[in-house]
């Protein structure tokens, strides 16, 4: 009864956003706005984790959205249409992160996560920052969707474009590489 | 970290990402040894999911407006494709044109081709009369011009008619390079009985081959438009140097 009841909710969701992709293909720019403001939030997080960089994330979820809207049109439905635009938001974090991983930084992460909440205190451990910037950009994106958009296997595997034995396995040994940086840096 | 077996390693991660007290309790006491790690597991879970709580920047969202670069971003992979295409072709065109130009063209030398087969120390000495015609010039191989070496070749193979009664082998062997073009140098002991011949349509190589089955010598095709005959005895052919290979030609060749 539980199950059918969250089934129910969540083909409403997977309805909602299809609606809003019809509506925008249909020429509706409105709804285009609607599934930007839905989604910011999950997709600059999973930005600014896969960047480690407030400012570099801002700009790169504006990419993401500018390539959602310019190519919404090859989103074949056969996934739900959140699990699509997380797979272009987490490629092209992973690669805007390799093409600046080279870049000098000479700003502190302490700094760079002071500078994302100036207004509030920043509660993030400054030991998970730095072990997540010592990580690769393809275990970060790993680590943000199980941990920070708390997204299930399944929907890891479908935005990583893999199996969820796959995931599994990478999941693991993404933990394996945060912990073993941590346990160092303490 | 101590070393933890697989199934509880799962276990300690599942238990500090579901953060159920009551379940951590008990592994505490069943597991004591791994307390603090499960604690420090507990810990370092807590820190990765505070780190993504939404920011103040978050917060704010930004007015939406498409980037011209969006599109580039899309086709970055096919014109990267493109390009290195034809990066690697001109490479590829700049390889094969300085091969070409800057290797030294090959050249053929006389070390170059397979040595005559040796002379039969142990066959007989062959008798033949001496000449009392003309004789042989056999002034030393000349290197022929390079350049005419293709045409040269191509002589040896040319078929010719050569006719002439009772004269030297080795007068025979002169009009015959004169007549088919091609340059015959005898080696030096070559035999020089008087000889009878009659060829028709036989390029000079086959009229040696035949000559020399009969005269006890070998024409070798040096394939730059000379023959260098030698004497030595052919074993696939009878040796008779005292017959009178004329009428006997006449025979097998006919006109």
């Amino acid at each position: 009864m539980v199950s059918a009841v969250i089934d129910k909710a969540r083909s409403a969701t997977f309805d909602e956003d299809l609606v809003l992709v019809e509506r925008f293909l249909g020429g509706d720019t409105r709804a285009f706005e609607d599934i930007y403001s839905k989604y910011y939030e999950k997709v600059f997080a999973i930005a600014r984790g896969i960047l480690m960089d407030a400012d570099e994330a801002a700009d790169a979820v504006q990419e993401i959205f500018t390539l959602v809207y310019r190519h919404l049109g090859r989103f074949d439905k056969r996934s739900r249409f959140s699990t699509w635009l997380f797979r272009v938001a987490v490629n092209r974090s992973i690669q805007e992160a390799r093409r600046t991983r080279y870049r000098s930084r000479t700003v502190e992460l302490t700094e760079a996560a002071g500078k994302t909440a100036p207004e509030e205190p920043d509660t993030t451990d400054p030991m998970v920052q730095a072990t997540m910037s010592k990580l690769a950009p393809a275990d970060r994106a790993l680590l943000v969707l199980f941990y920070w958009e708390e997204l299930s296997l399944q929907d890891i595997a479908d935005s990583i474009g893999c199996g969820v034995n796959a995931a599994k396995t990478r999941l693991y040994r993404a933990r394996e590489r945060f912990r073993v940086i941590y346990e160092g840096n303490t | 970290m101590k070393h933890v077996a697989p199934e509880l390693d799962s276990l300690m991660w599942t238990l500090a990402e579901e953060g159920n007290e009551r379940a951590i309790d008990e592994f505490g006491q069943r597991h004591p040894a791994l307390r603090g790690e499960l604690i420090y597991r507990i810990k370092m879970v807590k820190g990765l999911r505070s780190a993504g709580k939404p920011t103040a920047v978050a917060a704010v969202i930004p007015k939406f407006t498409p980037r011209e670069s969006g599109s580039h971003v899309v086709h970055s992979r096919a014109t990267n494709i493109t390009v290195g295409a034809l990066v690697f072709a001109s490479i590829a065109a700049a390889a094969f044109v300085i091969t070409t130009f800057l290797t030294p063209e090959k050249r053929f030398h006389k070390e170059d081709l397979p040595k005559p087969p040796p002379v039969a120390s142990n066959a007989a000495p062959i008798r033949v009369p001496e000449p009392k015609g003309p004789v042989v010039n056999l002034a030393p191989i000349k290197e022929p011009d390079p350049v005419l070496k293709g045409n040269q070749s191509e002589a040896s193979q040319r078929p010719t008619s050569v006719s002439i009664d009772h004269a030297p082998l080795l007068t025979v062997l002169q009009m015959m390079s004169e007549i088919s073009g091609t340059q015959i140098t005898s080696a030096p002991g070559m035999p020089n009985p008087v000889v009878d011949v009659d060829y028709h349509n036989m390029s000079a190589m086959e009229m040696l081959r035949d000559l020399g089955k009969r005269y006890a010598f070998t024409p070798l095709d040096q394939h730059d438009g000379s023959i260098l005959v030698v004497p030595a005895v052919d074993h696939s052919g009878p040796v008779n140097g005292s017959t009178d290979a004329g009428s006997v030609m006449n025979q097998k060749i006919g006109g």
